[in-house]
């Protein structure tokens, strides 16, 4: 139970201290942005720069641009050639020790809408359950998949599912590789994958998340990774370490630089708040290990800032950090098509319709999962399981159904 | 499910009861159910349950809501709401009689309501023909509680008319019904008059 009444001050307290905050950030995004124009050219010292950093500190998280222009902007136009937009999302039921059995669930939603065909879009929705425990399907360390584990396997079904589609679209095309097929996954295109797994379950799992890149790179589609609200701030970190000189690169000041202002508490997309409608940042690369293991297989990943509004004012902007390989990256054309079939899209709900739907088609409720489990329940009793969830499970129930 | 029934498909069972049930179907604007037509719930042994549609209901949905304050939607998205997502268009029915195994029209409520993800199907003309012979129905209809009973016998005596063959049948028919409604309402010519004022 919430008491609400012993929250009134700390709520008031927190609505003063995040209107200080943005007080602040308004003036330190000014600063940065005065640091973005300083650092603006790409010199060859920068590029030792960045080197440096990745030398000194293995885990820098900043950014690599691609371009010789950090500031340089880009308008996609507002509208272009109909495309292809092929989206998919996943959802899953995580394994849970206290249910009537060990299982997970994943389910990918996936959509294909092909711009003035006046056609339905096409969708589906694939749904596997697994045993939690001993999986003999997959190759895994550890005996038992954890929440973890299982989020790592629905982004790889997600992806997998964007290439097939991608893949279908373009035969369906029967040799048109004029038209524009774009792959839109909901997030990054680089997966996060926990700590804890050791080198060669790294190397695995880059090995099958790059695979459906291949894949996408053959049926000549356009893989999109969309963030929306993006949090990161790799640009910031460029920017903090084209102001240090190249002898005071050290991992202690490249990290103190993210944790003071100006740069503390901003992300990039403050930074790039000023973009216009349809305006997207320059290209970068993240560098981080993952990406360096995406570049080993010729799909290094590269992202830029977009606004997404269609009106004008920065209180208007729509920040979205796109995500691209590098052979699309270094295909302006393509790129430039192909965001401006995703800005279309955006243009109803401002985020894409596609990954709004494939979300819906995706998602699994309390209802269906209690349906599931009552599936579950039958089938195991039909062999004379004994089928009892824990006693806290059902207690949690009970009191959480009032 | 034959053929011929597949064409004439409306839904599936959503809820039922004996007296009334509903269907959900997909919002396909020119195939929209039509208030007062003869609609059927099909059983596995080959009997069918009849009712006359009385309410069609369109989901409240925040997605849509949120579209139509977006403004210019292509056709694509437009048949992306209406074909494929799961928002049905809840089809209400009043349970007026039903076709027994042996093929027989019975005008009293069936023994049995339909069971759910039954198919529901738009009667053909010569199904409604056959059910409209006798006018028994009439009266389940005008002590309906939860439809507007006057508003949708007069809407289902012209359907059942207006499939009869040729304009004097039909007006014949409606003379017919208009002498059976004379019958049952003979204490409520106030009643009376308000639906034969709609049968025309």
């Amino acid at each position: 139970m919430l008491e609400l009444n012993k929250l009134t001050k700390q709520v008031d307290s927190m609505a003063e201290a995040l209107a200080g905050q943005r007080d602040r950030q308004r003036k330190d995004i000014e600063a940065a942005r005065e640091l973005l124009l300083k650092h603006a050219q790409v010199t060859d010292e920068l590029c030792s720069k960045i080197a440096r950093a990745g030398e000194v500190d293995e885990s820098w998280r900043g950014a690599d641009p691609l371009g010789d222009d950090l500031n340089e902007r880009f308008q996609t136009p507002l509208t272009g050639e109909p495309a292809t937009l092929v989206a998919s999302d996943g959802s899953q039921i995580y394994p849970d020790t206290h249910a009537i059995a060990l299982y997970y669930l994943t389910n990918v939603g996936t959509i294909v809408l092909r711009q003035g065909s006046g056609e339905a879009p096409l969708v589906t929705t694939e749904p596997i359950l697994r045993m939690a425990e001993d999986d003999p399907l997959e190759e895994q360390d550890q005996d038992r998949v954890d929440a973890d584990e299982v989020n790592l396997r629905r982004d790889l079904r997600e992806v997998e599912a964007l290439a097939a589609l991608a893949r279908s679209e373009r035969e369906k095309l029967s040799g048109d590789m004029d038209r524009v097929v774009v792959a839109l996954a909901d997030g990054p295109l680089l997966p996060w994958m926990p700590q804890r797994l050791t080198d060669r379950e790294q190397t695995q799992h880059v090995k099958q998340f790059t695979a459906p890149l291949d894949d996408m790179r053959a049926s000549y589609a356009v893989p999109l990774g969309y963030v929306d609200r993006p949090r990161s701030a790799n640009v910031l970190r460029l920017l903090h370490l084209a102001g240090l000189p190249y002898d005071a690169i050290t991992k202690e000041n490249l990290r103190r630089g993210s944790s003071e202002r100006p740069l503390k508490g901003l992300s990039d997309a403050g930074l790039f708040q000023d973009l216009l409608p349809g305006q997207r940042s320059a290209l970068f690369a993240a560098t981080s290990e993952i990406n360096a293991n995406f570049d080993t297989a010729g799909h290094r990943i590269y992202f830029c800032y977009m606004n997404v509004a269609t009106e004008m004012g920065e209180k208007q902007a729509r920040m979205v950090r796109i995500e691209m390989p590098v052979w699309i990256a270094t295909d302006p054309a393509r790129l430039e098509a192909a965001l401006t079939a995703v800005w279309s899209d955006c243009r109803l709900l401002g985020y894409p319709y596609l990954l709004t739907r494939a979300h819906e088609l995706a998602l699994v409720t309390r209802q269906e999962k209690d349906t599931l489990e009552q599936m579950l329940r039958t089938g195991m009793m039909r062999l004379e399981m004994r089928v009892e969830e824990s006693p806290k499970a059902t207690t949690k129930r009970v009191v959480g159904g009032r | 499910m034959e053929n011929v029934l597949e064409a004439r498909v409306l839904g599936r069972i959503l809820r039922a009861s004996t007296a009334s049930f509903t269907a959900g179907c997909r919002t396909l604007e020119a195939d929209l159910p039509v208030f007062g037509s003869l609609v059927q719930a099909e059983r596995s042994d080959g009997s069918a349950i009849y009712g006359l549609i009385h309410d069609v209901r369109v989901d409240d949905d925040p997605f849509v809501r949120q579209l139509i304050a977006a403004g210019d939607l292509t056709d694509e998205y437009v048949e992306d709401q209406r074909q494929r997502r799961q928002v049905p268009v809840e089809v209400v029915v009043l349970v007026v009689g039903g076709r027994g195994r042996d093929g027989r029209i019975f005008h009293v409520l069936p023994p049995q309501p339909p069971t759910t993800l039954s198919w529901v199907a738009v009667s053909s003309a010569d199904e409604v023909r056959q059910f409209g012979q006798q006018l028994t129905f009439m009266r389940t209809v005008l002590n309906a509680v939860e439809a507007p009973g006057d508003e949708l016998l007069a809407a289902a005596l012209r359907q059942i008319a207006a499939v009869q063959g040729s304009s004097d049948l039909a007006n014949a028919y409606l003379v017919r019904a208009g002498q059976e409604l004379a019958r049952l309402l003979g204490r409520d010519p106030m009643r009376l008059d308000s639906i034969l004022q709609r049968m025309r």
